[in-house]
């Protein structure tokens, strides 16, 4: 046998060295196509050619839907879900006040969804059918200057997965009552005289705002009046903090504070006093509230009055308004 | 040695092929990881988002602020109005306070990012049908969100009725309220 032969001239059961890397070329490549080819039809995904939709009807129920509780054993169904143990009994989610006002988120129902757990949250919702999602939501109110989260429903996002989000430009109404608003309020400083005959008494809470300072301030600069009449005449006003603490409760940008003078208020503190005008007038038989004054050392008006309820508004006062603050909810779907 | 020399077996003939194949799979990975998949809805869905946008702004100014008294800011603002439309230079008139205060509400609860002009239609005394401008930011672009909402005026909405462009009316006044909402 010629060994040179053999070494040199036989090329059989060699393999080819350009096969090989064309090869190895071609199964990479193959292997990146069929690495992608999910990602290609991924927009078409069932779960995501509905995600938009369903994160539109979502943010509507929640924004303008008050939501709905079934009591069966009572036989009595109403929107009021956040009240008292009727959460037990929820069956849909909203945060709107009425079914009249969209937009206009209840602070009570922010409230009573932080204690809801998320996975009922997400059933009340109407995510939890044949196709599952999950969902996030944050409802800030708009402060001036700082915003303040009041709502923060937030699972972690399942990692890869898409997500829809939709802001929704919502108010928040925390109550209604007198708005003593120092910065925007016209130069009005007496709004009415009304007939004392004519004034029926203010009964249960009755709220006074006070908002937009232009300095910092102390509570003993405000005076809060009662006044009572009794047939036809007036007492002298009284100040409410002559008052013991279960007669009034003072919060400061909806937090309740047991004593403001010694934590003290910035210009922008947003500060409610609920006068419960019903136990100062068990107080004594005699006694007949009907009208709050209220004094501000600085800022006008400086005199407004609470006034009782009239026809058509339970308070006729230009000033009794609703306290709505401006806010963002923004809700996110995957 | 001359054979070995002309011997080609077993070599890289075409390093240039292999070259180019290289060239193209960096060359196609590159292009596809940097393309983003748009499904064909995005375009409308972002459309959509500007259109409640839009919706839920004049919904919030038009919703009521005193109990019982069928009152709104976007109410007392619009019926307080004296007709000065603002000029080619401002965003709101400077002798219109009631679209001052629209224009800064507004601009509270949009973000940053986004503009917007708001405009009034009604029909005048000699039923002639009036457009006017009460904020303007500059020409929408294509793609602008847009509602509208119809709104009631009485006299007694306004605080200074005799100097509103409403005092020489019919009363009550059915106007209607345009906002543009388009991102910049």
């Amino acid at each position: 046998v010629d060994m040179n032969k053999v070494r040199s001239d036989c090329d059989q059961g060699n393999l080819n060295f350009d096969f090989l890397v064309g090869l190895t070329i071609f199964i990479l490549a193959f292997a990146f196509v069929i690495n992608s080819i999910p990602g290609i039809f991924m927009p078409y995904a069932s779960n995501l050619v509905d995600l938009g939709s369903v994160t539109y009807r979502t943010s509507c129920i929640l924004a303008e839907d008050p939501g709905w509780y079934n009591n069966t054993q009572i036989k009595f169904s109403y929107s009021d879900w956040e009240a008292g143990n009727n959460v037990e009994k929820i069956t849909r989610v909203g945060l709107a006040v009425d079914k009249k006002s969209p937009n206009v988120l209840s602070a009570e129902k922010i409230k009573a969804m932080k204690k809801l757990p998320y996975e009922k949250s997400r059933d009340k919702l109407g995510l939890n059918g044949s196709l599952v999602y999950d969902y996030s939501l944050t409802v800030t109110k708009l402060g001036n200057p700082n915003n303040v989260e009041l709502l923060h429903v937030r699972p972690d996002i399942t990692n890869g997965a898409n997500v829809d989000s939709l802001e929704r430009v919502v108010l928040i109404r925390e109550g209604e009552g007198l708005v003593m608003d120092c910065k925007g309020a016209p130069a009005d400083n007496d709004l009415q005289i009304n007939n004392a005959s004519n004034m029926p008494r203010l009964e249960g809470n009755a709220t006074v705002r006070l908002m937009n300072r232009v300095t910092d301030w102390a509570w003993f600069q405000n005076r809060i009046y009662v006044t009572y009449w009794i047939n036809n005449f007036s007492t002298m006003p009284i100040d409410i903090k002559t008052y013991p603490q279960e007669y009034f409760s003072i919060y400061k940008n909806g937090e309740y504070v047991s004593d403001l003078n010694s934590e003290g208020c910035k210009s922008n503190d947003v500060i409610d006093i609920v006068v419960n005008c019903s136990a100062i007038n068990e107080l004594s038989p005699a006694r007949n509230l009907t009208r709050i004054n209220v004094f501000a050392m600085e800022g006008i008006p400086q005199n407004i009055k609470y006034e009782p309820p009239q026809k058509y508004s339970p308070f006729e006062s230009i000033y009794f308004e609703y306290f709505n603050t401006p806010g963002i909810m923004r809700l996110e779907v995957w | 040695l001359k054979k070995l020399a002309d011997d080609n077996l077993g070599q890289v003939f075409t390093i240039e092929g292999v070259v180019a194949a290289l060239i193209l799979v960096v060359a196609l990975s590159y292009i596809i990881s940097s393309i983003t998949l748009v499904s064909p809805q995005t375009e409308k869905s972002t459309l959509t988002k500007l259109n409640i946008k839009a919706q839920d702004i004049l919904n919030v100014f038009s919703s009521e602020d005193i109990p019982g008294k069928h009152t709104s800011n976007l109410k007392r603002w619009v019926s307080n109005w004296g007709g000065t439309e603002p000029s080619v230079s401002q965003i709101t008139s400077p002798s219109e306070p009631s679209m001052i205060a629209l224009n800064d509400s507004i601009s509270k609860v949009l973000l940053k990012n986004m503009a917007y002009n708001v405009y009034i239609y009604y029909y005048d005394s000699t039923t002639t049908q009036v457009s006017k401008t009460l904020i303007y930011n500059g020409e929408p672009s294509d793609n602008a969100g847009i509602a509208t909402k119809l709104i009631v005026l009485n006299k007694n909405d306004s605080v200074n009725y005799t100097d509103s462009i409403w005092a020489d009316m019919d009363m009550p006044k059915t106007v209607e309220i345009k906002i543009v909402v388009w991102p910049i």
